[in-house]
């Protein structure tokens, strides 16, 4: 009976140290799992003869880590300093006062840590701030607020990484205004909660319009409103307390970036007009960013340009903008999407989703590293 | 024994029972769709004898303004014939390409047919039809070349392309693995008249400017499977699967009648 007993026992006792000595191999090994590979690495400093080469990242929708990297690291080689990137809203507050900065930050870091200026632009509506079957774009002025908390909270928990905060985006169309008619007094309201916020969060920071969209439609248009007229209209309404860069949005269509502007077309050089405006109202001393812009190589849009006009376009568009004084900064639309648009947009782009660098990446890599021959055209 | 006939009796009697629920069920399963759910699309087109299209006219051959002032290209006369065959008349809704798949979703429109890519992301909520045309990159040759007959061909060979283009592209990813010279040009016109003149072997372009030069000047032909696919289609909402149906089928009758290569002759 005894002798059983401690059978018994031994057997109890020799499982349970076979469960101990399983639980440390699984422990073991668990440590031994290699750490995340994706590491900041040593910080960079970007080379280029023009400082205020930009290009749209359009990281939103990037999920894996290494891809931003790469993307980040493409747009330090290719030699621009200045990255536009989109932060939504509703991403990162999906609740009221809930914030979720993971993706946020692992773009912010690796684009510091590459060496870049990030200009921040922050829009999209979470769906707690806006009626039900409203879009995104969506924010009446009850929830103006709302997002002038967001913008605190986001200025704030970037102090010290990212300096420069987009209000809104082309609150000149009606389809970025929810698609209400445009209302330049109440986007002036917007803008001036917002300023106020980012600026309590940090007083050195700068505060940037919605970039104004590039258009010739009149007053009472159904889809928008002249950018021209659009902006009188925010100066009338006592915008130019609110914003320390104006930013717009030049978009060269089928015309070479110097050709003359006029208020009836759409072309790059219709910066000058917006720039007009500003010292119009004595707002001639502020800087000018143009935070997306650009040309299309589209094969067959009726608004695009030859693949090798593009290129041309581009790099003496960077020229020009190297040129005009009053411009901080050319941001091109757009660097790189995460999947394939499947439409004209995906000819804005200056690297494929695979990371395939396109001519034009290539030669404004040229361009920036000193390059000359960039003036010239094809030739067999 | 007889306690034991019994129950195989029973037993038989449950398998086919349960046989014949399942065919029931599988029966009702089947055909129980077509019998109750309704196309309201389709219901609307044949209700009003009008079938709206979404398209932007933005874009020759497939879709812009002439002239004068009225639509013409490949799709408004493929959309037509579609209106022919389905016995309405059609009406265009011209809207920029942002707004396409916002108009049909609110269904503003019943389709949407304007050079329209297939796109995989938005399979779960439009269904697209048959591909009409593929408007992907393609190698052109002289039309008296008997070697090359694919991109496999293009070693050692000298190869135009469009600069900056996707032809340009695939070649520059095609150099990783094979050696060519690559010559560019300003636009796929010049490429393929370099080649005709044959100070080229080949010609990487998009399929729609290889036609256009076909047409025009002749002397060249593609060869091989297209380098890039670039399919157009038809865009309906999930549930118009009538009318997709009968998309898909007046596209497979068009292709083999050679109505579609009547309209390629026709605009490129």
């Amino acid at each position: 009976m005894v002798v059983s007993t401690l059978r018994i026992r031994w057997k109890e006792v020799a499982g349970l140290a076979v469960r101990v000595l399983a639980l440390v191999v699984v422990l073991a090994v668990a440590g031994a799992i290699p750490k995340p590979i994706i590491t900041l690495g040593a910080p960079h400093t970007v080379e280029t003869v023009n400082p205020k080469m930009g290009v749209h990242t359009r990281l939103t929708d990037e999920v894996e880590e290494w891809k931003i990297q790469r993307t980040l690291q493409l747009v330090r080689e290719m030699g621009a300093p200045w990255i536009v990137e989109y932060f939504p809203w509703g991403y990162i507050e999906p609740a009221k006062g809930q914030f979720d900065w993971q993706h946020a930050d692992m773009v912010v870091d690796h684009a510091v840590n590459q060496g870049l200026t990030v200009v921040a632009r922050l829009d999209f509506v979470p769906e707690w701030a806006r009626p039900k079957d409203t879009t995104f774009r969506y924010l009446d002025e009850e929830h103006f607020e709302d997002y002038a908390d967001f913008v605190y909270a986001f200025v704030d928990h970037f102090e010290g990484r990212v300096d420069y905060f987009i209000i809104w985006n082309e609150p000149n169309l009606s389809f970025e205004w929810g698609y209400r008619p445009v209302d330049p007094e109440a986007y002036t309201e917007l803008l001036r909660l917002a300023y106020g916020r980012a600026k309590e969060a940090n007083p050195d920071c700068y505060v940037l319009n919605g970039g104004l969209a590039p258009t010739v439609a009149r007053e009472g248009n159904e889809w928008g409103l002249s950018d021209l007229i659009f902006l009188q209209r925010m100066y009338d309404a006592g915008a130019q307390a609110y914003f320390d860069i104006l930013s717009i949005h030049a978009y060269g269509y089928v015309y070479p970036p110097d050709d003359p502007p006029a208020e009836n077309k759409i072309s790059f050089a219709r910066a000058e007009l917006i720039h007009e405006v500003m010292v119009r109202n004595g707002d001639g001393d502020k800087k000018v960013m143009i935070t997306e812009g650009g040309w299309n190589d589209h094969p067959r849009w009726t608004k695009a340009v030859r693949p090798y006009q593009r290129i041309l376009y581009t790099v003496q568009a960077y020229e020009m903008a190297r040129e005009w004084d009053w411009c901080e900064a050319f941001v091109v639309w757009s660097f790189r999407t995460p999947m394939p648009e499947k439409n004209f947009r995906d000819y804005y782009t200056l690297v494929t989703p695979g990371f395939i660098l396109k001519p034009i990446y290539l030669e404004i890599q040229d361009y920036a590293r000193g390059g000359v021959d960039w003036l010239l055209e094809p030739t067999l | 024994m007889d306690n034991e006939r019994r129950q195989k009796r029973w037993s038989l009697v449950l398998v086919i029972g349960l046989a014949g629920l399942t065919l029931l069920a599988g029966l009702w399963l089947v055909r129980a769709p077509s019998e109750t759910a309704k196309d309201e699309t389709w219901e609307r087109i044949q209700r009003e004898g009008v079938m709206r299209i979404a398209m932007d006219a933005s874009y020759p051959p497939f879709e812009f303004t002439d002239e004068n002032g009225n639509l013409a290209g490949f799709d408004i006369d493929l959309a037509r014939e579609l209106g022919r065959r389905f016995g309405v008349d059609v009406e265009f809704v011209i809207i920029s390409f942002d707004g396409l798949y916002d108009a049909l979703r609110v269904k503003r429109v019943d389709l949407i047919l304007s050079a329209l890519p297939f796109d995989t992301r938005l399979t779960e909520d439009f269904t697209y039809s048959h591909s009409y045309f593929n408007a992907g990159q393609v190698l052109v040759v002289r039309e008296e070349e008997a070697e090359i007959a694919g991109v496999e061909g293009l070693e050692g060979r000298r190869i135009g392309v469009e600069w900056g283009s996707m032809g340009d592209v695939e070649a520059r990813q095609l150099l990783r693995r094979m050696e060519f010279e690559l010559y560019q040009f300003p636009a796929p016109a010049e490429a393929l008249g370099a080649l005709g003149e044959g100070e080229i072997d080949a010609v990487i372009t998009d399929a729609i400017s290889a036609y256009q030069f076909s047409r025009e000047r002749g002397g060249i032909k593609i060869v091989g499977p297209p380098v890039t696919d670039d399919p157009y289609v038809i865009a309906t909402l999930l549930n118009s699967f009538i009318l997709q149906e009968r998309i898909n089928q007046a596209i497979l009758d068009l292709s083999a009648s050679g109505f579609l290569d009547e309209l390629r002759m026709r605009w490129f």
